[in-house]
């Protein structure tokens, strides 16, 4: 009777898990059906390659796959090697505008990513971009400061794109720290760059590659940036050929968009796997014990202004100009930097409250999202429990295998989802549920990468202290893991939160009247060439979001934690 | 004796017989002659009721003629097929009320600017609840053939871009069904079988920017005039989306020569800076990022111009101006056929379009509609609208895209 129980209760994690691998591969398997098929899945057809060779043969096949690894190489490495640096200042040092710095990148993401890259074609257009209109006006030279677009143009804005997330996934390890290693390398002589350098980012290179990976596939997939910024500058990525042979034929070419898209899946998968080997000699990474002592700041000393200036640098080359240029946008009829004062309106915000059915959209919205943050925490931390913590076999493949979508771009996905839940019929077909599937599938893969580096700092003792002393799985896990890792899991939580609310594009096949979302409201909007509505949109969201965080840190909910500081 | 008294009694009772058949006669007479004054006095007050019908009578086949004539009905046949449609209509009105009372229609036409004619229809037919799902069209494709495949609910008409459901009546998803309304519309904009009528028309022009060029190209060689070099923006054409099967449909209207000049000129001198949008193209020419703008929407360029920007359109003289639009169709598989059939009749009414042509900006597909934005109220009266995409564009667009990549269009 015991040993049954007990059996099961060993047996459980793995169904449970498996559970999500197979709902993870569903999509996948249609999508992959789809690219062997002669016609769309579901209807009469023959099993064919012809797909594939159309991608190989394609001749500009070569140089856009250059074009995209250069991308999405240089954009994830701008954001890694950003948000490790104001990671560490932040959570690590004494130095000004910490808490700005936490604030306004958790802004700028409430942004719909496409709503980001279009302002920074009204800041750096090479004639009408506000930076380079003012320049050419003072200094009355014909040629701009900055033109965005060219490819380090685009690769910086998808940079600063994804600095916010990486930054939110290597913060949290800077308090992971047992202090007393930073503390004997400054005593014994080392300067804090040294320490820096040769102490504290190794302990938290787990995260830092872990980020990396993740804005490295997130940039593979991206569309809106190469297609907003890309396409004006000539440069074509994998994604804009994806995204026109889904919307611009019909019946769309889902087969080829499919074949493209393995492509980048087998590029992210390998990129998944390297990860993997780099991390499974995983306890040198173990940087907290059960000794650990209260984490504390580092003193800057004589770089104290340098570290704010860092931070300083920062809020002015991104947050800042973004929010204000976008804050200005949202009151103009339509852009011309020549009408900057005479064509002021409230016409947007107006349109966008009055938009059909924006109140509905708003509760689903809401619902949706909230179900998604439930289940992606859920499934991500099981996964890195079981995987890291109690190392479950397997365990490594089921993180890869639920690393799947995010490697295929939104539309593809959705795509994928949509055949699943229309033919493999579980009764969510056009309900809110089914965009909680896509979503969940679409931000699982982000909470792993979340916690996969923090959950390898904790060290092995920690679990089998609990356990020793009797405490079971379920027990060690609540009172001891998700307390310790409380500051990661939080993080992922809010972003996958603010996320959800604005991922435009993601929704529209999967959502029917009754069960529209505020995205698809604002996608349609964007589509129609509403986009200053979008604008508009976006800024509504921003402030509330801005009054909802303030009021949360007001009631002393932090969203790191941040070290207590010794007197 | 006997025989005197029984001579006598025959002749009595004859006198007797006169005298009342005298009275009666009398009487009758009497009877008759009041009778006959009743009838004249009576007739005499009908009279002029009779003569004022027969007037009306007479008024009313005068304003029938007349109203025919306005109607264009030229000979009675026709007045008897009015008046069947007449019936039909009644019948379909209530079938219609024996149906759900639910219409889900799909369509790749924006919400906010199909909302006004949805609610005027509801407001008319308050018995029908109208579920417009907007998506766009490679979506309202999957969406019908997928649903259909599952043996899933799907909708009962879509309202879609040509291209898309052109697809969708190849495949034999629609319902054949002329509107009696379908005759006020060019034989371009509809299906000799009524599968399919063209609702609101979707015209590419050219733009340029107000504050920076005061007269626009006017031919085809001006425009690609090595001064528009780094001025230019277009559709992107090497993507076979809308800038591809516009170009290509020009091939044939100007000539393979002459295109083949121009497109070689373009790339040479001008080399047009390409956008992924459509849209985007005029507001970067309305913000004075660029002076000229190639394959846009007119309702954007009318819309930016209407919230004061300085953008205009124009078109080279070569040039006409191409239109595809939007139909509105019936899919077969409808279980309210009846309730359908009204709202295509609403939709292709002059009602309905005259409502589609007062949203700002969109442009209804009925001849002569009395709206703010009809193509003839915005472009003037001769305007000659040319439909596009050509059978070629839309079957070789992926082939045309990467030729048009060849000849160097997209890289800088």
């Amino acid at each position: 009777m015991l040993k049954t129980s007990s059996k099961v209760r060993r047996l459980l994690p793995y169904i449970l898990l498996l559970t999500a691998g197979f709902l993870t591969i569903q999509p996948a398997f249609f999508l992959l059906l789809g690219s062997i098929w002669s016609t769309m899945p579901g209807n009469p057809g023959e099993l064919t390659l012809s797909n594939y060779i159309e991608v190989l043969n394609d001749p500009f096949l070569g140089r856009v796959l250059l074009n995209t690894l250069v991308f999405a190489v240089g954009s994830s490495l701008i954001a890694t090697a950003l948000g490790t640096v104001l990671a560490f200042l932040v959570m690590k040092t004494d130095a000004r505008l910490r808490q700005a710095a936490i604030f306004l990148p958790i802004l700028t993401f409430a942004m719909p990513s496409s709503v980001e890259s279009m302002s920074w074609t009204f800041l750096l257009s090479p004639r009408t971009g506000l930076v380079n209109f003012a320049y050419t006006r003072l200094t009355g030279l014909e040629e701009p400061l900055i033109n965005v677009y060219t490819l380090p143009g685009m690769t910086l804005v998808m940079g600063l794109n994804l600095m916010p997330v990486a930054f939110m996934m290597i913060a949290p390890s800077f308090s992971l720290f047992d202090r007393s290693l930073e503390e004997m390398g400054l005593a014994s002589g080392a300067g804090i760059l040294y320490v820096f350098k040769r102490i504290t980012l190794p302990l938290v290179t787990p995260s830092i590659v872990s980020a990396f990976l993740y804005c490295f596939i997130v940039a593979l997939e991206a569309f809106d940036t190469p297609a907003i910024i890309g396409i004006p500058s000539g440069i074509y990525v994998l994604t804009s050929t994806i995204y026109t042979q889904m919307v611009s034929e019909v019946p769309p070419r889902y087969g080829t968009a499919t074949a493209y898209a393995t492509i980048l899946l087998a590029i992210s998968i390998a990129a998944i796997i390297a990860y993997n080997q780099s991390i499974s000699k995983a306890d040198r990474y173990v940087t907290l014990t059960g000794r650990t002592s209260t984490v504390n700041v580092v003193k800057l000393g004589k770089y104290r202004y340098l570290g704010t200036l860092v931070i300083l640098g920062y809020l002015l080359i991104h947050p800042i100009p973004l929010l204000t240029t976008l804050g200005i946008a949202s009151v103009h009829r339509f852009w011309n930097p020549d009408r900057l004062f005479t064509n002021i309106s409230l016409e947007n915000y107006e349109k966008f409250f009055n938009y059909p059915a924006a109140s509905m959209a708003v509760v689903n919205s809401i619902i949706v999202s909230i179900s998604s943050v439930i289940l992606t925490v859920a499934i991500g931390f099981l996964t890195t429990y079981f995987t890291i913590r109690r190392r479950m076999r397997g365990g490594y493949v089921l993180t890869a295998v639920l690393s799947i979508p995010l490697a295929l771009p939104p539309i593809v996905l959705a795509v994928g989802v949509f055949w699943s839940v229309l033919y493999m019929d579980i009764g969510i077909y056009g309900t809110v549920w089914a965009l909680v599937y896509a979503y969940t599938l679409r931000y699982t893969p982000l909470v792993i990468r979340f916690l996969l580096g923090p959950m390898l700092q904790l060290h092995k003792d920690i679990d089998e202290a609990a356990i020793l002393y009797g405490g079971g799985v379920v027990r060690t896990m609540t009172r001891i893991t998700l307390p310790l890792l409380w500051g990661p899991v939080s993080a992922a939580a809010l972003y996958v939160f603010i996320r959800t609310l604005t991922d435009l594009g993601i929704a529209v096949l999967l959502v029917t009247r009754e069960s529209t979302v505020l995205s698809t409201t604002l996608f349609a909007l964007w589509n129609t060439g509403e986009k200053l509505t979008v604008v508009a949109g976006g800024f509504v969201y921003v402030s509330f979001l801005l009054l909802l965080l303030l009021a949360a840190y007001r009631l002393g909910f932090k969203f790191f934690e941040q070290p207590t500081r010794f007197a | 004796m006997s025989g005197s008294t029984a001579s006598r009694a025959p002749l009595l009772s004859a006198v007797a017989a006169i005298v009342v058949s005298i009275i009666a006669a009398g009487y009758a007479t009497m009877v008759v002659q009041s009778v006959q004054a009743d009838t004249m006095r009576v007739v005499g007050s009908v009279q002029p009721a009779i003569d004022d019908i027969k007037n009306r009578l007479n008024t009313l086949e005068k304003l029938v003629a007349l109203y025919a004539k306005a109607a264009g009905i030229g000979s009675p046949e026709e007045a008897e097929r009015m008046v069947k449609q007449r019936e039909e209509m009644q019948a379909r009105l209530e079938a219609a009320r024996k149906e759900s009372g639910k219409l889900v229609i799909y369509g790749s036409v924006d919400y906010t600017d199909i909302k006004s004619v949805l609610d005027a229809f509801q407001a008319k037919y308050p018995f029908i609840q109208i579920i417009y799902e907007h998506m766009r069209p490679p979506e309202v494709y999957t969406r019908i053939t997928s649903e259909l495949s599952a043996n899933k609910p799907t909708a009962d008409l879509v309202l879609v871009s040509h291209t898309t459901g052109i697809r969708l009546a190849q495949e034999k998803r629609y319902m054949g069904y002329v509107s009696p309304e379908a005759v006020s519309y060019p034989d371009i904009y509809k299906d000799r079988n009524g599968e399919w009528t063209a609702a609101v028309l979707l015209p590419i022009a050219f733009a340029y920017n107000t504050d920076k060029v005061k007269t626009p190209p006017e031919s085809l060689d001006q425009l690609t005039d090595p001064q528009w070099a780094g001025k230019t923006i277009m559709h992107d054409v090497t993507l076979g989306t809308t800038g591809t099967q516009y170009l290509v449909s020009l091939k044939d209207i100007i000539g393979e020569t002459k295109w083949n000049q121009f497109l070689e000129k373009l790339v040479r001198n001008v080399k047009p800076v390409l956008d992924i949008s459509v849209s985007t193209v005029a507001e970067k020419v309305a913000s004075g990022e660029y002076h000229v703008g190639l394959i846009t929407n007119l309702h954007d360029v009318i819309r930016l111009k209407m919230q004061g920007a300085p953008i205009d359109y124009f078109l080279p003289s070569e040039v006409p101006l191409l239109v595809t639009f939007s139909h509105i169709a019936i899919i077969n598989t409808t279980k309210n056929p009846n309730s359908a059939k009204l709202f295509v009749d609403f939709i292709l009414s002059q009602e309905g379009q005259t409502i589609i042509g007062n949203t700002p900006v969109r442009f209804p597909a009925r001849s002569n509609t009395p709206a703010r934005f009809a193509l003839e109220s915005v472009l003037g009266p001769n305007i000659k609208p040319v439909i596009y995409p050509s059978d070629e564009a839309v079957a070789k667009a992926r082939d045309w895209a990467n030729k048009f990549k060849e000849m160097g269009f997209g890289s800088r």
